[in-house]
């Protein structure tokens, strides 16, 4: 039997005999005629890749042309209400992707089958969710994701997947699973924490691909496609979405904008503002409430680059920090606190796997301690894991600076703990309290900031 | 000052990483797609290279090519999955994956050309043959239900294919060449 490209086009689809198989191994021991083979298995991986993503720019032509079209069609009898000529458009194009999502769930089951560990075939899971509405169906926390498509309405959800990356969503979106590596944003916008583990995994846009390294960024896709993606921490790859021809790093606090009719991938200017709401869900805080806030995205937020004396600040500092010794901190159970007691030290032992927060309040300027003007701050915030331990003296604080604060943070070496109240102030003055809730999710702060900055370190425990 | 030595270091490793990952990815994924076939489970397999490569970053001797170091990394993993999937499959020997190994480095140079040109010789392609395309890298359809759905036989479907897919393999061959002169 002769060894032809039908043959070698039918090995590579996988439906070659073992017959045909064992004939082409034998053949392939010639280096000549590896160098064929290793030829054709370029045009399938290269095909498969340049197809792939011309297909889904197709799908969100095909919606504009379909919008502007049901425009005209009816623009004579529905005038008045013209901006809802959206509305058929996008349930015409869920349908499509309803049924693209059934073929790709039909397609993808036999793989899951064979997959050889069952842990493998659980791509993601619901971890978090705020006021979603799903158009499609009912899902909850804690239940599998599969791949296909999602449609959120409204809310904020996370989805954390199985090799670690953490996907949030924010309403209206669609967004549709591949594999655990290769996801689809249709619509909507998305954050995405990737820690090592999940590197290369691609976010595919009507008009740009985002292949991540290890890092996190947003992406932003409007209803014709026209995408944004903002880089918060490390690099990316983004390549239009028409064009194959090569890559472009993107670094962090860099922005570019692109549609699906251009080729051109165009830089804008560093604009968080739709990120958000979804990013402090991908950095574990799920709510921050009164004045506290959670700083935008991007290298400059940073603690000691950024000032706030309107709102008590929550950086994230690091992840994924396994303690090689002893950790010392200042609290740890549940309850009210106005005192840090220096000798009451609490140790998180060595192997924890823990996170880092730093919450702020930093008076712009200096302000006599006994101004009357003086800012007061009060507010909540939720971690998606429990505390473990606060770190509130400037002592202690100092200490794990190097440790746990931001790699790029400038942290000041004066007092910055939580200030004990003074013999003279009286017993309601509110000073600087400090809760703990007791199912050690929540912080409450009530802090006036006086000549030094109010700082707290949360540490949080990221296996539990 | 350490700490902050240390990490310049850290993130100067990465951004050395993503440059010699994103060059030599291509590269990685036809030998994968070449040592196992099914896309699922060749796009897997390549990100688990992936990792471990950037886990393993640190005892890649920078004297050497990346793509040689990572295919090495990527070979282990493919009998690793040989070995998890059913026995009844024949696979490459060991012989044989560091043979494709080798085919796939040499073709290093011109490998960013040719994505290109392929890239123009798709648009040139008539809608029939697109089709069939789609149908089978899109969709990923086997040869018999790209036949139900072109009205056709699956031999047929597989003889189509290899035809369009030797048309795109010689206007690449072509473009290159006129580059070339």
């Amino acid at each position: 039997m002769e060894v032809t490209d039908e043959l070698l086009d039918q090995f590579l689809d996988g439906d070659a005999s073992n017959d045909e198989a064992a004939l082409l191994h034998d053949w392939l021991a010639l280096p000549a005629n590896m160098e064929r083979f290793a030829e054709r298995a370029e045009i399938h991986a290269d095909l498969r890749r340049s197809l792939h993503r011309r297909s889904i720019q197709q799908e969100a032509l095909t919606a504009c042309d379909e919008q502007n079209t049901s425009g005209e069609l009816f623009a004579d009898r529905v005038e008045p209400v013209r901006r809802q000529d959206k509305r058929p458009t996008f349930v015409l194009l869920a349908g499509v992707l309803a049924m693209a999502s059934v073929l790709m769930i039909a397609f993808l089951r036999p793989n899951e089958v064979t997959l050889p560990e069952p842990s493998e075939a659980v791509i993601a899971t619901l971890a978090y969710e705020s006021l979603a509405l799903w158009s499609d169906r009912e899902r909850l926390v804690g239940d599998a994701i599969a791949p296909g498509v999602l449609r959120l309405e409204v809310g904020i959800v996370r989805l954390d997947f199985s090799n670690g990356a953490a996907v949030t969503l924010q309403g209206p979106a669609e967004f549709e699973i591949i594999n655990t590596v290769h996801t689809r944003l249709h619509s909507g916008i998305l954050t995405a924490s990737i820690p090592e583990s999940a590197i290369g995994f691609e976010v595919e846009t009507p008009a740009i691909d985002v292949v991540d390294l290890g890092t996190a960024f947003g992406v932003s896709v409007g209803s014709d496609g026209e995408t944004d993606v903002c880089v918060f921490e490390g690099e990316v790859e983004v390549r239009s979405a028409g064009n194959d021809g090569g890559f472009q790093l993107l670094s962090e606090g860099n922005a570019v904008r692109s549609t699906p009719q251009s080729s051109a991938i165009e830089s804008v200017a560093y604009e968080t503002n739709l990120f958000e709401d979804a990013w402090p869900v991908n950095s574990g805080v799920l709510q921050a409430t009164g004045l506290m806030k959670f700083v935008a995205p991007g290298p400059e937020f940073v603690p000691g680059r950024f000032e706030d004396n309107q709102h008590i600040l929550v950086f994230s500092e690091r992840t994924g920090v396994v303690l090689k010794t002893e950790l010392s901190v200042d609290l740890v159970e549940p309850g009210q606190y106005q005192r840090i007691h220096r000798t009451q030290q609490h140790q998180i032992e060595v192997g924890r796997q823990v996170r880092s927060y730093l919450l702020q309040l930093d008076p712009i300027g200096r302000l006599a301690r006994d101004a009357p003007n003086k800012p007061r701050v009060i507010g909540q915030v939720t971690f998606d894991k429990p505390i473990i331990g606060l770190i509130a003296s400037s002592t202690n604080l100092s200490e794990t600076d190097s440790r746990l604060g931001h790699p790029r943070g400038d942290y000041v070496k004066t007092r910055r703990g939580i200030e004990p109240p003074r013999p003279t102030d009286p017993p309601d003055s509110g000073r600087d309290i400090v809760v703990l809730s007791y199912d050690r999710r929540t912080l409450s702060l009530d802090l006036s900031a006086g000549t030094a900055v109010d700082q707290i370190r949360v540490i949080v425990d990221e296996l539990n | 000052m350490d700490r902050v030595n240390e990490d310049l270091d850290e993130n100067e490793r990465r951004q050395e990483f993503t440059h010699c990952w994103l060059t030599a990815e291509p590269s990685v994924s036809a030998y994968v797609f070449a040592a196992i076939s099914g896309f699922h489970d060749a796009e897997d397999l390549v990100q688990q290279i992936a990792q471990e490569a950037a886990r393993r970053f640190d005892q890649y001797d920078r004297v050497r090519p990346f793509l040689g170091w990572v295919l090495w990394i990527a070979k282990s993993r493919v009998i690793d999955f040989y070995r998890r999937r059913k026995r009844d499959r024949l696979v490459f020997s060991d012989e044989l994956l560091e043979l494709l190994g080798q085919a796939i480095a040499a073709r290093v140079p011109e490998r960013c050309h040719r994505r290109e040109a392929l890239e123009h010789c798709l648009e040139g392609l008539p809608e029939q043959s697109r089709r069939l395309l789609d149908l089978r890298y899109v969709e990923e359809l086997p040869s018999v239900d790209i036949a139900e759905s072109v009205g056709s036989t699956s031999g047929s479907v597989r003889v189509l294919l290899t035809r369009v897919r030797n048309v795109l393999a010689d206007c690449v061959q072509r473009r290159l060449a006129m580059e070339d002169g």
